[in-house]
């Protein structure tokens, strides 16, 4: 292997039990080898030099995760995971973590990732806020009758409500149809709920074997909330918001 | 692979499954996220912080209350639309949905809800209703309470 002991530097993607029989086809950073340690292997491309950060080495990171996690259980590492050496892959990684990797190998051994992404279309949630209140549509009536460039407080007023019904709205809806879900999901993080455009994103935990049914209750749910939420949903990933971080005092532990 | 291409027959189309992924899914995804450890070199991520700096909208503000309005008054107010009416949905999503397992937004979205629609006694499967993530100072996903009855149309 080239850069193995050339002063290369060794990034790593993520962790999995050995021996894996893995077949990774993406490109990733450089072609994709494992380390082994024990019961444990990391997955790694050599690289030439820091910094490591373009929009491809990101999604490269990403891609060979997605790949290898339907094929067996991966902790993924944070992007940017890089250590001098083969050496150091099994030293500081494999060997001093080796305890938390096997504990989270076992915790998330038979779960899989899913992100959703709830984007509303503004003009169907407009029309909701108008339906569930009549001083609202009073208002808005009044403001239409306005001539151009008149009552510009009315307006606000007006502007205002609307703008604080749509993302209250959003907020309900993103939480129902999060809740909807939760009965096909072992774990759920809500990464953000109604936000400043009323996006509603939620990582999803899922059992492998759930996939299925759980494709198709997001399928269903998609289905109804057509025509207010766009539904997007990515995966299967690896369970990248679901990893525990390791003890604190093994982590700050560095100087032997 | 097989996960991915059956899915897309389900969900009669209105699941959007992005396959690749965008870079956009891949920052979400992917920064800041997974496992940490103290390595002995550690990359500088050069770039990656413009990608996500996201020119969103501040709702706050004066233009973006003028916006809602014209917005509002596009609006045709005779029109009806023509999707199922938003407690129906509403009420259809928190039956279904769980009882199980949710943040505590979703637990006080659920308590409005019942609030709003009556609570169905026959609770389902699981009999732990108010348990985890439902800690009360749990972040920012709490909201002051806004409840407004739904009006029928005129």
């Amino acid at each position: 292997m080239n850069a193995a002991d050339g002063g290369g530097l060794v990034h790593v993607y993520g962790v999995v039990r050995y021996p894996a029989d893995l077949r990774v086809d993406e490109a990733g950073l450089g072609p994709v080898r494992e380390i082994s340690h024990g019961d444990l292997a990391a997955l790694c491309s050599d690289v030439e030099s820091e910094p490591l950060g373009l929009r491809g080495e990101l999604k490269a990171h990403a891609d060979v995760l997605a790949q290898v996690c339907q094929q067996a259980a991966v902790i993924p590492m944070t992007f940017g995971t890089v250590l001098v050496d083969d050496d150091a892959v099994r030293r500081e990684l494999l060997d001093r973590y080796a305890h938390h990797l096997n504990g989270e190998l076992d915790r998330l051994a038979t779960v899989l990732q899913f992100n959703l992404r709830l984007v509303p279309d503004e003009e169907a949630l407009l029309r909701d806020v108008l339906a569930e209140s009549a001083d609202l549509r009073t208002l808005s009536r009044a403001v239409q009758g306005l001539p151009q460039g008149q009552g510009q407080a009315q307006r606000l007023r007006l502007g205002e409500a609307m703008a604080n019904g749509f993302r209250d709205l959003a907020h309900r809806l993103g939480d129902a149809a999060v809740g909807a879900l939760s009965t096909e999901t072992v774990d759920l993080r809500v990464e953000e709920a109604g936000g400043p455009e009323g996006v509603t994103r939620a990582a999803l935990l899922v059992q492998r074997s759930d996939t299925t049914s759980f494709l198709d209750a997001a399928g269903a749910l998609a289905e109804r909330l057509s025509g207010r939420l766009a539904c997007r949903l990515v995966g299967p990933l690896p369970p990248f918001a679901f990893v525990a971080a390791p003890d604190a005092a093994l982590a700050s532990g560095v100087a032997g | 692979m097989t996960v991915a291409t059956q899915s897309q027959s389900r969900g009669g189309g209105y699941l959007e499954r992005p396959s690749p992924s965008s870079l956009a899914d891949v920052v979400e995804t992917i920064l800041d996220k997974g496992l940490v450890i103290d390595a002995y070199v550690r990359v500088s991520l050069v770039g990656i912080e413009l990608l996500t700096i996201d020119a969103r909208i501040v709702i706050a503000s004066v233009d973006t209350y003028l916006r809602f309005a014209e917005a509002t008054n596009r609006l045709d107010l005779n029109e009806t639309g023509n999707s199922q009416g938003l407690p129906e949905l509403l009420e259809g999503m928190t039956e279904k949905g769980a009882k199980g397992k949710t943040s505590g937004a979703i637990e006080g979205a659920k308590d409005k809800f019942e609030q709003l629609f009556g609570s169905d006694s026959g609770d389902d499967k699981s009999g732990n209703d108010d348990d985890e993530g439902s800690g009360d100072d749990s972040g920012p996903q709490q909201r002051p309470r806004r409840r407004k009855r739904p009006q029928p149309a005129r």
